[in-house]
């Protein structure tokens, strides 16, 4: 990453303004939802369009609000995001350890099977988990709605990939100091792993605080809605509330947001593990 | 503190052609230092962790003061390791580093509180208990991992190496320092070495081994001035023991006297401080070129050639770096005699 050799002026010119560009095409939608929330569904239709709301106004929220329980689809959508995320996190760590520092017959054709899952579509397993979780009558429930996420290959993959390196003299030194094997898991692992975790967290919080196809799958009642499949519902046949919609989106899109900068320091560091060693 | 005792201990790792270890025992008496040397991969760091639990060995038994080991876990040994590359909690200071072992023993808070103390102040490091792993040197490192392994207070301690990473003089120091704090402690210690200096100077026994098996068992002093075979009389010593075959001993000009002249299976071994030399012409003493001449301080290391045989020869003497002839004789009485075939003492 160091700059080994100087560029000319002119290169970095360049790379700066392409860099700059890239910058504005990937805020201009977040800018232009964002305004568009605050503006009147007059301003929104404008032949000429503004960039800032000329006259704020708030009608998107409250019309939101009103549109649409959001506590209630707020707190699903808080239950599902937050479950998956802690759930899964413990699971594939779980998982990861004895992939990467306990020995037992079968470990790598079994690391094997599990990568090979990875090529089969989520869209294929859909219909046969749909089932499963309806024959133990987990529809509609929130368990229902969770377990499936608790356990992602991609993420033992990354997990498994990170404990790997981590040097096994340091557990041996755990086992002789008396650590038991969970503790080791629990007190020298898990920490260890803070970096990728908290990349997974990011991962796993935003997949599941934006999916939209699952929650509609299982979720068979309007109550039980998370906000994307609520605010779905938003989107009429004829005529939709642009300025509504976009308030939706925000609130949607704001604790991503938070998450990611939040874990941002250790998530980047999560992700320089997985391409350089070391 | 206690006896460690390695009876007929075999390892042959899963898939690998041969044995690691073969029909390894010896005891380590109750606050013995005892030395495993010998070069890369003849087997010491498996032997080591094989005390340890770390490994399981294929057949024989470790016993730790008259108790069977073999199925204990290493946490119920009540050893301590020292790793090579020391194994710090990289996530946890100084302090929790070398407390923890005591804190999930269950031991009494004050009474760790106590034990830290003593054990931090007799390896310096008051200043950095907040300290974590990585912002200490090598050095300290080091000795943080000795301190977690001393607050334990084990019956045995088992080094792997310990001095490796640390710079040529840190090494001289600590190995001094090491001996006396294990005296101190009146410790029980094995001691994973491949540094003859350190073996020697440190060990009050040492056990040589190659290509997993035990070669020899005995004093510093045993091992250098009785070497069971070939092996062990040119592992130990710097520079090594010159190995001659009668033929070549002929062709010198050497007429061996004594009980050993008669054998015709004979090898013979002599340590380069063990052969006389001098830069002008003696009675009776053999004439050689000098090939080589390694002043190092006090001593001098010559490579002569004589009847086209090399030897190597430590002298004292300021040799004058022009002096290209040479004369030598060997002292009699500090010749070692090998079985050429089985390559064993006689």
């Amino acid at each position: 990453m160091a700059a080994a050799k100087r560029h000319s002026p002119a290169y970095k010119f360049a790379f700066y303004a392409f860099m700059l560009a890239s910058v504005v095409i990937t805020l201009f939608p977040f800018v232009w939802m964002l305004s568009t929330s605050f503006k009147s569904p007059g301003e929104i239709f404008t032949k000429t369009p503004t960039i800032l709301p000329q006259l704020w106004t708030l009608a998107g929220y409250r019309n939101l609000f009103a549109a649409v329980n959001m506590g209630l689809h707020l707190f699903n959508s808080v239950i599902y995001a937050v479950s998956v995320t802690v759930l899964s996190v413990l699971f594939n760590a779980m998982a990861a350890y004895a992939f990467a520092k306990l020995r037992f017959p079968g470990r790598e054709k079994l690391f094997a099977l599990l990568l090979v899952t990875m090529m089969v579509p989520g869209q294929v397993t859909m219909l046969p988990v749909f089932l499963i979780l309806k024959s133990m009558g987990l529809l509609n429930s929130y368990a229902g709605l969770v377990l499936p996420g608790t356990a992602a290959v991609f993420a033992i993959f990354m997990l498994r990939q990170f404990m790997a390196e981590i040097p096994e003299e340091i557990l041996e030194a755990a086992r002789i100091d008396g650590f038991s094997e969970f503790a080791i898991f629990w007190r020298i692992m898990l920490p260890l792993c803070k970096p990728i975790i908290a990349t997974l967290t990011v991962f796993s919080f935003i997949g599941a605080w934006n999916d939209f196809l699952w929650p509609l799958i299982i979720m068979l009642r309007e109550d039980k809605y998370t906000l994307p499949v609520a605010l779905a519902g938003l989107n009429g046949q004829y005529n939709t509330d642009w300025g509504l919609l976009m308030a939706g989106a925000v609130v949607v899109v704001l604790p991503a947001v938070i998450i990611f900068l939040m874990a941002q320091k250790h998530y980047i560091k999560g992700i320089a593990a997985g391409a350089v060693k070391g | 503190m206690a006896e460690v005792e390695l009876s007929n201990i075999s390892k042959t790792f899963e898939g690998a052609p041969r044995p690691v270890l073969t029909d390894i025992s010896f005891t380590v008496k109750d606050t013995e230092f005892v030395s495993l040397l010998g070069p890369s991969g003849c087997g010491k760091t498996t032997l080591l962790r094989i005390i340890a639990g770390l490994e399981d060995q294929t057949s024989g038994k470790v016993a730790i003061g008259a108790l069977d080991m073999n199925r204990v876990a290493p946490r119920d040994r009540d050893m301590a390791f020292v790793f090579q590359n020391y194994a710090l909690y990289p996530h946890f200071s100084v302090e929790d580093n070398i407390s923890l072992g005591l804190r999930l023993r269950k031991v009494d808070k004050a009474e760790i509180t106590a034990r830290v103390k003593t054990t931090t102040e007799m390896l310096g490091l008051e200043a950095l208990l907040e300290r974590k792993p990585r912002a200490l040197s090598g050095g300290q490192r080091q000795r943080v991992a000795l301190a977690r392994a001393l607050v334990r207070n084990p019956k045995v301690f088992l080094l792997d190496e310990p001095l490796s990473n640390l710079d040529a003089k840190l090494r001289d120091k600590t190995r001094g320092e090491l001996r006396l704090l294990f005296k101190k402690v009146n410790g029980t210690v094995i001691y994973v070495t491949h540094d003859q200096i350190e073996a020697m100077t440190m060990s009050d026994k040492i056990v040589i081994l190659q290509e997993g098996k035990i070669q020899q068992v005995g004093t510093p002093s045993e091992i250098y001035e009785k070497p069971a075979n070939i092996f062990v009389a040119t592992f130990i010593g710097m520079p090594q023991m010159n190995i001659l075959q009668k033929k070549e001993m002929t062709a010198m000009g050497y007429a061996l006297s004594g009980p050993e002249a008669g054998l015709s299976d004979l090898t013979c071994g002599i340590r380069p401080e063990d052969l006389e030399v001098s830069a002008a012409p003696r009675e009776g003493w053999l004439e050689a070129a000098v090939d080589l001449c390694e002043p190092t301080g006090a001593l001098t290391t010559l490579t002569l050639s004589a009847g086209g045989t090399a030897l190597r020869c430590s002298t004292t003497l300021k040799w004058p770096l022009a002096q290209t002839r040479a004369w030598f004789t060997f002292k009699r009485e500090h010749m070692h005699f090998f079985s050429t075939a089985e390559g064993t003492r006689l």
